[in-house]
């Protein structure tokens, strides 16, 4: 239920990491707005399948952004098509880790080859949680889900160390417990000419609840899972990320960042070398009958 | 479901799977008019010579406007690596249908109406979810029975702005018809003249609209003792179709990654007419 729409069924579980996001995403539209004197209207929110993907129904406000909730996996040959046909918009994914990371993992390397402009916030769980808790890529190995009574089999998916290795020119990754680091993560993301992905850790409280393991507990003996970047990192340099991802645990910021011509760019540039079209007219002159 | 128009060119060739990658044949078409799971049945062009081609794939792109949704340019090798004479087209005849976009307050109920409403855009007013899943008037997702009722409604009922098509009709009073689609309507017409030629009574109906089909064109069908499809593939897809609406259709198939030699099928159409009257078509 949305203030907007009392009909409007969808429910996330209470102390969903979803929360956090949708706050932070709400901070960093708005701060972006405000900043590029743009409205809620100029941005376009493709949604994942999942619930994560439901973040986007409950972007509300006197003037909500664009949505589109298509189908599993394809948020990015969605993104593209929106981006194609609305240039000027500012474009944004919102997918989960079993959308994202699994049957969408094909379109991220094309994606990020052509530095499409858009910003991905991928909600990485550890489980399938709308269809009751099955294993996703980033389920860890002998993990019990429904889908896996007796342990995973597979070595869990490291999705930083997958963006940085495919080409993808900006990388951050974060937690959803601190929406407003988050939110300026997102808008440093939007920011970015070129293919971003923020990665956000959003335990689900009923499937796969993380919140411990994440921030640790000094009571039961757990080290934090997160940990700050080192205050001489530089985003720039490729083997200092690959050395941070390698840790193990989950950094907080930004990662990796690189620049170079987006596909818009790239699109501009070959639309100023190819030779003028030719005219329906013009062809049509040469017929003889 | 989201209502966004596209048009996909489908050309075909011999399938399934790899198949026959650099062969011709028309056996796509249940998967284009039923393309996907659920209760869905898409609008299909299937042009028949470049002519054709060229108008099929303008009414394509205005019918997607109109439908908001997605139509199917169904080509076939044969027709996409030909050569052939053309007299100058018309340009005067393509009418440009411009997408309907919506310009008015935000809190728009973008899927409220029975049928077609206009469009908002991004960086337009009236924001709303275009949504993939089932979903009220906003776009939100929704599983009553009653809304699914309403949009189930609504997407089969914008079909029927789609009945402007056009069809060519020969010989009409004739009880038995030939009724070619897409790339053999070439062969079939040379055909057709064959058993004109040797005194056979027979009629020729053809559209490149196959869903939906033209206004008038089905009662037309339904009215004929016999319609004889050759097309080519084995199951006999158009004629399927056909008598799943009532139409007494039989094919006249052929699977062997070649186009109709069209001597042979005027052999052929004419052993069908003479089964029918010993009532073993259709029987």
């Amino acid at each position: 239920m949305t203030t907007k729409n009392p009909n409007y069924d969808f429910k996330w579980c209470p102390g969903c990491g979803d929360f956090g996001v949708r706050r932070a995403l709400e901070f960093a539209l708005n701060a972006r707005n405000e900043k590029h004197e743009t409205r809620m209207r100029d941005n376009v929110i493709v949604a994942g399948i999942g619930c994560s993907g439901n973040l986007v129904h409950l972007m509300e406000s006197d003037e909500q952004p664009f949505g589109i909730h298509g189908i599993h996996g394809r948020t990015l040959p969605i993104a593209l098509g929106v981006k194609s046909g609305s240039p000027d918009s500012n474009v944004i994914i919102v997918a989960g880790d079993g959308d994202f990371l699994s049957i969408g993992m094909e379109h991220i390397g094309p994606q990020a080859q052509r530095n499409l402009n858009v910003t991905a916030i991928i909600m990485d769980n550890g489980v399938y949680g709308l269809t009751k808790g099955q294993s996703s890529p980033t389920s860890t190995f002998g993990m019990v889900t429904s889908s896996t009574p007796f342990g995973k089999i597979e070595t869990p998916l490291n999705p930083l160390s997958f963006y940085l290795e495919i080409g993808v020119s900006f990388i951050a990754s974060h937690y959803s417990s601190k929406p407003r680091e988050l939110a300026a993560l997102i808008e440093l993301a939007m920011e970015h000419n070129g293919f971003s992905i923020v990665h956000v850790q959003s335990p689900c409280t009923t499937y796969n609840d993380t919140y411990e393991q994440l921030k640790g507990s000094k009571r039961k003996g757990i080290e934090p899972g997160i940990f700050d970047l080192p205050e001489d990192y530089d985003a720039s340099d490729r083997e200092q990320a690959v050395k941070l991802i390698a840790d193990g645990r989950v950094p907080l910021g930004l990662i990796f960042k690189e620049n170079r011509p987006t596909l818009g760019d790239q699109y501009k540039s070959m639309a100023g070398r190819a030779p003028a079209k030719a005219s329906p007219e013009k062809i049509l002159a040469t017929y003889a009958l | 479901m989201a209502e966004i128009p596209l048009v996909v060119v489908n050309v075909q060739r011999g399938g399934p799977a790899t198949g026959l990658p650099t062969k011709t044949e028309q056996s796509d078409l249940f998967s284009c008019i039923h393309p996907a799971h659920g209760d869905v049945r898409l609008p299909v062009i299937a042009p028949g010579d470049l002519e054709e081609c060229l108008f099929g794939s303008a009414k394509a792109v205005n019918w997607a406007e109109r439908y908001q949704g997605p139509v199917i340019l169904l080509s076939e090798m044969v027709l996409s690596e030909r050569t052939q004479n053309i007299k100058k087209p018309d340009l005067s005849k393509i009418i440009v249908e411009n997408r309907q976009v919506y310009a008015g307050e935000n809190g728009y109920r973008r899927y409220e109406a029975k049928e077609v409403s206009p469009m908002p855009l991004p960086g337009g007013p009236g924001a709303y979810v275009a949504n993939g899943s089932e979903h009220d008037e906003y776009g939100d997702t929704t599983h009553l029975a009653s809304v699914h009722v309403h949009g189930t409604h609504r997407r089969f009922g914008k079909l029927n702005l789609l009945n402007d098509g056009t069809y060519e009709e020969i010989n009409p009073e004739a009880s038995v018809v030939m009724m070619p689609w897409g790339g053999s309507k070439g062969p079939s017409r040379e055909a057709f003249e064959l058993l004109r030629q040797r005194g056979v009574d027979i009629g020729w109906f053809y559209t490149m609209y196959l869903h939906p089909l033209p206004d008038g064109a089905l009662d037309i069908l339904k009215s004929k003792d016999l319609v004889i499809v050759p097309e080519l593939n084995y199951q006999g897809q158009w004629s399927s179709l056909l008598r799943m609406d009532r139409v007494k259709a039989e094919s006249i198939t052929q699977y062997t990654g070649l186009p109709f030699k069209s001597g042979l099928l005027a052999d052929r159409v004419e052993t069908m007419i003479m089964q029918n009257q010993e009532g073993k078509i259709l029987a």
